[in-house]
């Protein structure tokens, strides 16, 4: 029998430094048969079994040493283990995009298995399956949070296997778990009846704040077990903190209110030489030729539904806004100030143009509710901007480019959340957006 | 290595491990013996050392090892590779040109 404690101290301070329990049992295997081997060759000699042990373990070595040793090869053996700081406070963070990378590309596969085994595309029955599944209570939302708990806590507890395997130590999978708690708190997979996007936002999502704590609580929980130790509280705190973070509801930003009066509407201008190099998606081509001869420009109504308050004001499609209580509106940007900036239920008198004829209609303003907010997201390259080499105000190079919302205006349609974008600027792959998602439109005096 | 450990003996391990192993696969405490055997207990590795030495040539591919069974003992035996036996050729002609050096220059005219 080996000297108790030589091969026990090796093991049990390979445990603390965190090496993996594979390559702990393989140390510890060949430790103890070189020990046995030493012991034997000392009992050839003569020696007492007790006076053999002490040579065996003094030629030996010191186990702690010797562990430490074989900690430091194993790390050495590693990327993760050789670049501790780049790879767990870094990259291991940032690759959680990766992950939902492939993520994206998980649900994309079996989306093409279901299509190939049923014969059916996904742009058929996503939106109606999704639909489907809004119905039933609660059940969304809870998707939501578990597929965004999910996929955070699988990298967190990817990143802790990493720690383990390159024994670079339980500090830097708590470390790796804290980048990814603070990445969490920026990114939302956000999974609605209409909508599967997965973003960055500024603000908080709780649950992929606290799921990698849960990972770390249980991570530092499993370390202490190893190591046949009391673990003490923080595993627990961490644990409780990361359990509660399930039942968290995500924080929505407060909601804001503006005028509203409905309808899809552009700039309708005299034809000109930039509009013609550079066209914009905000100019309607051409005002009616009696229009033209007094005026540079006017709005028209490119889409209007029937329950808006400019439809029930008797506006329609196709009219021209010349002003809007007595003041020319000759700017998209303008107009929509106005409006936006007019109290739900008063009244504005709104000058259109319809067939030859000028119309006064009183138009009792509506209310609007939104949420500012604004995204960071990866695009595919696919995503490509066209060439806008004017300043009003955006500019894109295709690639590049700052793009500015030129005045339009979105309606709500099936009561679907639309993004008002106020601006975006994009480089590559890489976007950011800054704008307010518009989420009810209501006529005033209705609940 | 012990008992003397000066910059140009860096590698020495490597080329001794390598050469023990391109005759025979042998385990960790047999090598260790072999080299004080050899060397006539000039040249001893710590002996608890050699495992992770070991590993990391397993790592780098020069070794490999398998487990076996010989006379009820389970013990891992580690055998040199082709890459192993590239890696003793270059260790060998290096050190082969640094002690025919170190020995020009002790038997030389400034001796």
């Amino acid at each position: 029998m080996p000297e108790p404690g030589v091969i026990e101290k090796f093991e049990r301070r390979m445990i603390v430094l965190g090496c993996p329990g594979r390559k702990i049992k393989r140390a510890v295997h060949e430790l103890d048969g070189h020990y046995s081997d030493l012991k034997a060759a000392a009992l050839g000699q003569g020696l007492s079994d007790s006076a053999a042990d002490d040579r065996a373990a003094a030629l030996l070595g010191e186990p702690i040493g010797l562990a430490e040793k074989a900690a430091a090869g194993l790390r050495h053996s590693s990327w993760w283990g050789r670049h501790r700081v780049v790879g767990f406070c870094i990259l291991g963070p940032l690759g959680f995009g990766l992950a939902w990378l492939l993520c994206v590309f998980l649900f994309g596969f079996i989306f093409w298995v279901i299509e190939f085994a049923a014969g059916r595309s996904a742009e058929a029955w996503v939106p109606a399956t999704m639909a489907h599944l809004s119905q039933v209570p609660a059940l969304l939302p809870l998707l939501q949070t578990l597929i965004n708990a999910s996929v955070i806590g699988f990298f967190a507890a990817f990143l802790c296997w990493l720690a383990r395997r390159s024994a670079a130590g339980t500090k830097w999978a708590v470390l790796a778990c804290a980048g990814c708690a603070v990445h969490g708190w920026f990114f939302h997979f956000i999974l609605t009846a209409h909508l599967l996007m997965i973003t960055y936002r500024w603000q908080p999502n709780w649950v992929c704040l606290l799921t990698p704590l849960l990972v770390a609580g249980g991570f530092l929980f499993t370390q202490g077990q190893r190591e046949r130790r009391r673990t003490g509280a923080l595993p627990f705190a961490l644990l409780f903190l990361g359990l509660l973070s399930g039942c968290a509801a995500p924080r929505e930003q407060p909601a804001s209110r503006r005028g509203w009066i409905g309808g899809d509407y552009k700039l309708a201008c005299r034809e000109n030489f930039w509009n013609a190099v550079s066209p914009s998606p905000a100019v309607a081509s051409g005002l009616p030729r009696e229009l033209g001869s007094k005026l540079k420009s006017a709005i028209v109504f490119t889409g209007l539904r029937t329950n808006t308050p400019a439809s029930r004001a008797g506006l329609q499609q196709k009219d021209y806004i010349l002003e809007v209580n007595h003041q020319p509106v000759i700017r998209l940007r303008d107009f929509r100030r106005t409006i936006d900036q007019c109290k739900p239920g008063t009244t504005v008198t709104i000058r259109a143009y319809r067939d030859g004829k000028e119309l006064d209609l009183p138009v009792l303003i509506g209310e609007e509710t939104f949420r500012k907010g604004g995204t960071f997201s990866i695009v595919f390259p696919s995503v490509v901007h066209r060439w806008d080499l004017c300043l009003n105000p955006g500019v894109s190079f295709v690639i590049a480019g700052y793009e500015a919302n030129p005045g339009l205006r979105h309606e709500m349609r099936n009561s679907r959340e639309v993004f008002d974008e106020d601006w975006k600027a994009f480089a590559g792959i890489f976007e950011l957006t800054k704008g307010k998602r518009v989420i009810a439109q209501k006529l005033a005096g209705s609940d | 290595v012990k008992k003397s450990n000066p910059s140009f003996l860096n590698g020495v391990p490597e080329l001794l491990v390598l050469k023990l192993l391109s005759s025979r696969e042998m385990y960790g405490y047999e090598i260790v013996q072999a080299i004080r055997f050899e060397t006539k207990n000039s040249l001893s590795f710590g002996e608890g050392c050699i495992y992770p030495y070991l590993h990391h040539l397993e790592k780098e591919k020069l070794v490999n090892s398998r487990r076996k069974d010989v006379q009820g003992r389970s013990r891992y035996y580690y055998k040199i590779t082709s890459l192993g036996r590239k890696r003793l050729g270059d260790l060998f002609a290096e050190w082969r040109r640094v002690a025919d050096s170190i020995q020009l220059v002790m038997g030389g005219q400034y001796a």
